[in-house]
């Protein structure tokens, strides 16, 4: 699949990969593709996904406000927040208890991960080649549903745009800062498919 | 507009999508509440084998999702 990708696409994956090494996080989760998408570095200040967001009227600083108020409660949207309120969970008390013990920030991934020179060994940062940052599940299924928004509007090609599509198609917290910004998978399309016509 | 939050509240008790959304969540919070509170017990100098019997897991296992931060 990784073939039909452009180069744009392939620096998004990477620059994801990079973000979540940084952030010291276990896997690559869709909020990194997500901040990757709202990169516009190394690839001359515009990109497929940028382009797309300009076309619906949204900032990338929008969307990333967005990113960063989620990751502080512990990657867990509005939308998350109300379906554990419905089981009677309060999440803003956990995140409230969690930053009283633990540090503000404390349930985010975050580079304050690191409290632990002792055990970050060198030996594990040597053997860990970036490559081999797993992907999350829910990033998986973003890459594989960018392949199907491709498809769905005739482009031979695996772009940005179609990965910032496929991260408001498929349901999570990338999906619900998306739509927070008023982004949708449908006005998404939308934007593509004039485009298209444009073209 | 209370009428429309009452009857989105009322919907949501009934729709999957909130009950398996909140699973979801959970198992999200979930794993930030597990590397908190590890990296917590490792700065208090607990040993891996001690936290994994809290946790009730391998060593390896919580080693080898937690080593390297």
């Amino acid at each position: 699949m990784f073939e039909r990708f452009t180069k744009d696409a392939r620096t998004l994956v990477t620059t994801a990969v990079h973000d979540a090494e940084a952030d010291g996080a276990a896997r690559v989760d869709t909020l990194h593709l997500l901040t990757a998408a709202l990169d516009p570095t190394g690839t001359a200040g515009s990109t497929g996904a940028l382009a797309l967001l300009a076309a619906l009227d949204v900032t990338p600083a929008e969307v990333a406000g967005g990113v960063d108020e989620l990751r502080r409660h512990g990657g867990l949207s509005d939308t998350d927040r109300r379906a554990l309120g419905d089981l009677g969970i309060d999440v803003d008390t956990i995140v409230a208890r969690v930053e009283d013990r633990h540090g503000a920030g404390a349930l985010a991934d975050g580079p304050e991960g690191s409290t632990e020179p002792g055990a970050r060994s060198s030996r594990g940062r040597r053997t860990r080649n970036r490559w081999h940052m797993p992907f999350g599940d829910d990033a998986k299924r973003v890459l594989r549903a960018s392949l199907r928004q491709a498809l769905d509007v005739r482009d031979n090609d695996i772009g940005s745009e179609h990965m910032l599509q496929a991260l408001a198609a498929v349901p999570g917290p990338a999906a619900d800062v998306l739509a927070a910004a008023g982004v949708s998978a449908e006005r998404l399309r939308g934007a593509l498919l004039q485009r298209r016509r444009a073209a | 507009m209370t009428d429309a939050t009452e009857l989105a509240t009322r919907a949501g008790d009934s729709d999957p999508r909130t009950g398996l959304r909140a699973v979801a969540a959970l198992r999200r919070l979930l794993e930030r509440l597990e590397a908190v509170q590890v990296r917590s017990a490792r700065v208090s100098g607990w040993s891996w084998q001690e936290i994994a019997d809290e946790l009730g897991v391998s060593r390896q296992a919580v080693h080898k999702k937690h080593g390297r931060r």
